[in-house]
Parts: structure tokens; C-alpha cells; sequence
């Protein structure tokens, strides 16, 4: 299937056929309402509420608009939203590091079935991480990372004690810490879509390489990167979105924010707003402000993108 | 590629590598259920020599994990079940139908995967309240079913295209209305990307923590995920227990792995937006 059909719009139907019009579209027509009204609910009028929630204020009287002072009070008195922010874009540095090591860990995976039926072993090693489900991931190195455990303990007993962190404990050290267990799940996706991608590559462009006696970072860097470069914008989108939108998990159960917020995430921080400290309309401003943030960015890599690539598969 | 002894002896040694990390979790948590609850040591890096097997049975007897097992299992199957057919229906649609305003509110959609559920959980969370459904497997089935529904519409739309015409206008001259064509000739064409989406709508509201939380907030009603989530804050020292749950919550998804691994790594392929 070529990669033009993927993208959203594809406004042709199957083969150029007319489309449907008259009595029968009417009958499809109707099949968009569940879907339609169900998407109502669950994004659009939320979405609206959010933005109106955030622009009000809750008392004893009932809700009464107070214009930006919410967001005012956001972005000058409140220091966990910003340590929030921060830790969310520090987790983004995380990605290109990812990339990296899906784009290797893909390439020495395809050598591998290209010359030997022995690999799915490691395939299978590779992507086990992503079977585990996030919490249990987080869960489990909240312990492996903890002072008095286990990684500590291997560090030490091959000598290498001076690594020893309190990777947890450390207010510099958490969101880092954080972001290592983040890529160890992610990898086996990322190297899952990579190795399908390269599959699908004409390997005659290898072979060339080869005739042309093109060194292995010569022939990674000109022959496969071009051709993954759709998969990595992807990749990339997916990624960023992740880092902002999908981490709750991983901050919550594995330090709730700690030690004193260090570790606090934009969506940790909605979170409280609602549950611990009962205040819907930060809440509702915060989530805006998170938002407007992840929107931009998937603006932004998309105009990056508008360039017409021609793709082939 | 490039063959030779240098590049297999580091392929091996990388991969090895990798997997060693990968797989040392796992381990820990495996061996770490089994242990001694009162003697538990983060550091204690061995097999265990006396399996503990009765912290399992601690789990289900004393902690109810059938239960949060059994809502788990609930939510995901109906909800992933209900979001794949109301997906596909409006795929179907989409991809029969043209419009300007269909191409736009298709548009629309696709960008709906990206709004963090967080910001969407606070006024649903208000409404499900005011209606009285907190602490009822049906909210959080309900806003599955809608969460899931951008990605399923997406998938299927674009597999949907792909299916030939005159397939579908030979079932129609014979007398086949809409629902007929879908359920003997669509569906039967896309069961690959349906199972797969299927394993990646369900992986995910296995995981889901976030909303999970919000909508079921008595112990009985919890997910799996949020049992295990908030067991360590009720649990700090119980480590031994808190491992154990881990495996419970993972090893259905590694069974499922193992005995459905195509399926299953086609339908992360597809799910490369989850």
C-alpha cells in the first residue's frame, strides 16, 4: 500500500469509483452518527467546557468569570507550573536519543534476518519491554531504582560503585531517571516500526552500497536513513506527544511528583488541581496551557513536513 | 549486508546487551513475587530457593485481585468491542462517501489523537458525577469507547479505501442493503487490521491509569492497572506483594504474546500512534 493512501483526505475512493450520493449516502450518512455523537461528548464538549472552566472562577455563588486571572496566576505565582513545563520539555530531549537507538537496534536486527532465520529471539527481546504494561514497568523500577536496590547493588559488585545515585531521591537526578525507564519501554515500538519499514525497502539499494563499496556508516546514513524518514517523523510526532501527554503513568507511580515536586509533570499537576487541592478552574487553565502547547508542536512538525516527499513502497 | 565475524560478534554483544537490560526487570520481578514478604531485600539479586507462591494467593484472598482482575477484563473487552464497530461503521461511511465537510470533519479527527486525555478526564469527570455513573464500569467503558474511536476511524477508513468497488457493487445488485455489505464482505476482508486493532485498543485500556482512576474510585470497582498503581501507597514496605501484582497484571499480555505473536506485532505496526 503506498504511503499516499495513509494520509488523511485521500478523497478518492477505491480505484476512482463515483461515490455514493442520494438514498444510499443518506443511509451512510447515518452510519457517522454514533460515532459523531459519541466524539461529542467525549472531546468537543469537554474541550469547550475546559476552556470556559478556565476562565472562571468557582466560589460558594456559583461560577463568575475572572478573565485570564487564572492564567496569571499560572504563570507568576504558581512555581510547580513551571517546574511542571520544564520537566516536560527536559523529557523531550529524550527523544532524538530514542530515535538513535531504534534507528541501530532496527538496522542490526534487519543485517541479522537478512543473513540468518536466528533472529526472533532477539526481535522478541527487544520488544518485551512494550508487553509490560506502564504501570507495572513503573512499578517495578520504582523499586530496581531505588538507593538501596538492585542497580545500585550490580554497580557496586562490578566495581563500578562510584555510579551509585540516588536515582529517585535525587531532585537532579529524577526526571532523568524517569525518562530512562520512558525509552526502555518505547524502544520496542520504535525498532518494531523501523524493522517494518526496512522491510519494506528495495534491497537492491543495499546491494549497490555494497558494490560501491560504501562503508556500513556511509551506507546507514545515505541509503536507510532516506528511507526511514517517514517513520521517523512519525516516530517523532508520536514521541512528542507521548512526553506530554502519556506519562502520567510513569511520574505517578513511581515518585508522585517527588521529592518536593521535582518530578511534577503538566498532567500531575492538572491532576492535584482536581483531586488533591479541588481547584477545577487552575485545573482547567493548566490543561488549556498543555493543550495549546502539544497542538503547536504537532502544528509546527506538520508545516515542517508540508513539503511534498515523494514516497515510495 | 555486510557479513563478516567483526559485525556478528557485535551484533551479538549489542543485542545481548540490550536484552539483558531489557529482561533484568522482568527478572526482578518475577523472583522479587516470590520472596519472602517479611524479609524482602531490594538487594537480594538470586533465584530464591523457597518460592513463596502463597503471596499470589495473598493477593487474590486478601486483596480481591480477581476482582480488579474481572473489571479490568470488563472494561476492555466491551469497550474495545463497541469502539471497533462504531469505528467501523463511520469508516465505512467515510470512506464511501465524499464531501467537503467530510474531508474536514475527518481532518478533525485524525487530530483528536493527539489531545491529551487529561485535559478531556476534568469535565467528563464533572458530568459523570452530576449523572451519578462515578464508581460505575460504565464511565470509564463509555469514554474507552470514545478515546479509541479516533484511531480505530482512522485505521479502518484508510484499509477500507483499499477494498475494490466492484466487490462491493456486486453485493449490492444482489439486494445486499448497507449493513448486510459491511458484515459479509468488509468485515471478512479486514479481519487483519481489525484483530490488530483490536490488541492495540485493548493493550492500551489494559494500561490506562489516568482515567481509570477518576471514574472508579472504590477499592471493589478499581482496574488492575489502578489497584497496582495505588497498592504502593498502601503497601510501602510489602514489596514482596506489590512485585506480585506486577506479574499478575503482565502475564496475560505475555501469554497472549506468545501464542498470538503475528498478530500481535502486526497490530503494533498499525499501532504506532499508541
Amino acid at each position: 500500500m503506498n504511503i499516499e493512501s495513509r494520509l488523511p483526505n485521500h478523497s478518492r475512493s477505491a480505484q476512482g469509483a463515483p461515490r455514493a450520493k442520494g438514498p444510499r449516502g443518506w443511509v451512510l450518512a447515518l452510519f457517522l452518527v454514533p460515532a459523531f455523537v459519541w466524539l461529542l461528548f467525549v472531546f468537543l464538549v469537554p474541550i469547550v467546557q475546559v476552556i470556559v472552566t478556565s476562565f472562571q472562577r468557582r466560589s460558594l455563588t456559583g461560577s463568575r468569570w475572572v478573565g485570564v486571572e487564572n492564567f496569571q496566576f499560572l504563570f507568576t505565582v504558581d512555581s510547580i507550573f513551571w517546574i511542571a513545563v520544564r520537566n516536560n520539555f527536559v523529557l523531550l530531549l529524550g527523544i532524538p536519543i530514542l530515535i538513535v537507538m531504534c534507528i541501530l537496534l532496527a538496522v542490526l536486527l534487519f543485517e541479522h534476518t537478512h543473513l540468518q532465520r536466528s533472529s526472533n529471539l532477539y526481535r522478541t527481546l527487544v520488544f518485551i519491554p512494550y508487553l509490560v504494561p506502564t504501570v507495572v514497568a513503573a512499578q517495578v523500577f520504582a523499586v530496581v531504582l531505588r538507593a538501596d536496590g538492585p542497580l545500585n547493588a550490580i554497580l557496586n559488585s562490578v566495581g563500578l560503585g562510584f555510579l551509585m545515585q540516588a536515582w529517585l531521591s535525587d531532585p537532579n537526578l529524577v526526571v532523568f531517571s524517569i525518562l530512562g525507564v520512558i525509552i526502555w519501554r518505547s524502544l520496542g515500538l520504535g525498532v518494531i516500526l523501523f524493522l517494518a519499514r526496512l522491510a519494506t525497502m528495495d534491497v537492491g539499494l543495499l546491494e549497490l552500497a555494497v558494490v560501491e563499496g560504501a562503508s556500513w556508516w556511509q551506507t546507514v546514513r545515505r541509503v536507510i536513513i532516506p528511507e526511514l524518514r517517514s517513520t521517523i517523523y512519525f516516530y517523532s510526532i508520536l514521541m512528542v506527544i507521548t512526553m506530554f501527554a502519556w506519562v502520567f503513568n510513569f511520574v505517578f507511580v513511581m515518585t508522585r511528583g517527588g521529592p518536593a515536586f521535582a518530578s511534577m509533570v503538566l498532567e500531575l499537576h492538572i491532576f492535584n488541581y482536581v483531586m488533591g487541592r479541588q481547584q477545577p478552574n487552575l485545573a482547567a487553565a493548566t490543561a488549556v496551557v498543555l493543550l495549546a502547547i502539544v497542538s503547536i508542536f504537532i502544528y509546527l512538525q506538520y508545516s515542517l513536513r508540508a513539503q511534498p516527499v515523494r514516497e515510495t513502497s | 549486508m555486510r557479513t563478516g565475524k567483526l559485525n556478528n560478534t557485535i551484533f551479538h554483544l549489542v543485542l545481548a546487551a540490550v536484552g539483558l537490560v531489557n529482561l533484568f526487570p522482568l527478572y526482578f520481578m518475577v523472583t522479587g513475587a516470590l520472596r519472602d514478604r517479611l524479609r524482602f531485600s531490594p538487594q537480594d539479586l538470586g533465584v530464591p530457593s523457597d518460592p513463596h507462591w502463597e503471596n499470589f494467593a495473598e493477593l487474590f484472598d486478601r486483596f480481591g485481585f480477581a476482582r480488579l482482575f474481572a473489571n479490568s477484563l470488563i472494561i476492555t473487552v466491551i469497550a474495545v468491542l463497541i469502539s471497533i464497530v462504531v469505528a467501523a461503521l463511520a469508516a465505512y461511511a467515510f470512506s464511501q462517501l465524499s464531501h467537503r465537510l467530510l474531508g474536514f470533519s475527518f481532518n478533525l479527527i485524525v487530530a483528536l489523537n493527539a489531545v491529551p486525555p487529561i485535559v478531556v478526564i476534568v469535565p467528563i469527570f464533572v458530568q459523570l458525577a452530576g449523572i451519578g455513573l462515578i464508581n460505575n464500569l460504565l464511565a470509564p467503558i463509555l469514554v474507552y469507547v470514545g478515546f479509541l474511536l479516533p484511531f480505530n476511524i482512522l485505521l479502518l477508513r484508510n484499509y477500507f479505501e483499499t477494498i475494490p468497488h466492484e466487490l462491493l457493487e456486486s453485493a449490492r445488485v444482489e439486494g445486499a442493503n448497507e449493513l448486510t455489505v459491511i458484515w459479509r464482505v468488509i468485515v471478512p476482508l479486514a479481519r487483519p487490521p481489525i484483530v490488530a486493532l483490536g490488541i492495540v485498543d485493548g493493550l492500551w485500556v489494559w494500561n490506562e491509569l489516568l482515567i481509570a482512576v477518576m471514574l472508579l474510585q472504590r477499592e471493589e470497582i478499581r482496574t488492575l492497572a489502578a489497584g497496582i498503581a495505588l497498592f504502593s501507597t498502601r503497601q510501602t514496605s510489602d514489596l514482596a506483594l506489590q512485585l506480585a501484582g506486577s506479574v499478575v497484571a503482565t502475564l496475560p499480555l505475555v501469554l497472549i504474546y506468545v501464542f498470538a505473536q503475528r498478530a500481535f506485532t502486526r497490530g503494533l505496526v498499525a499501532g504506532a500512534f499508541r
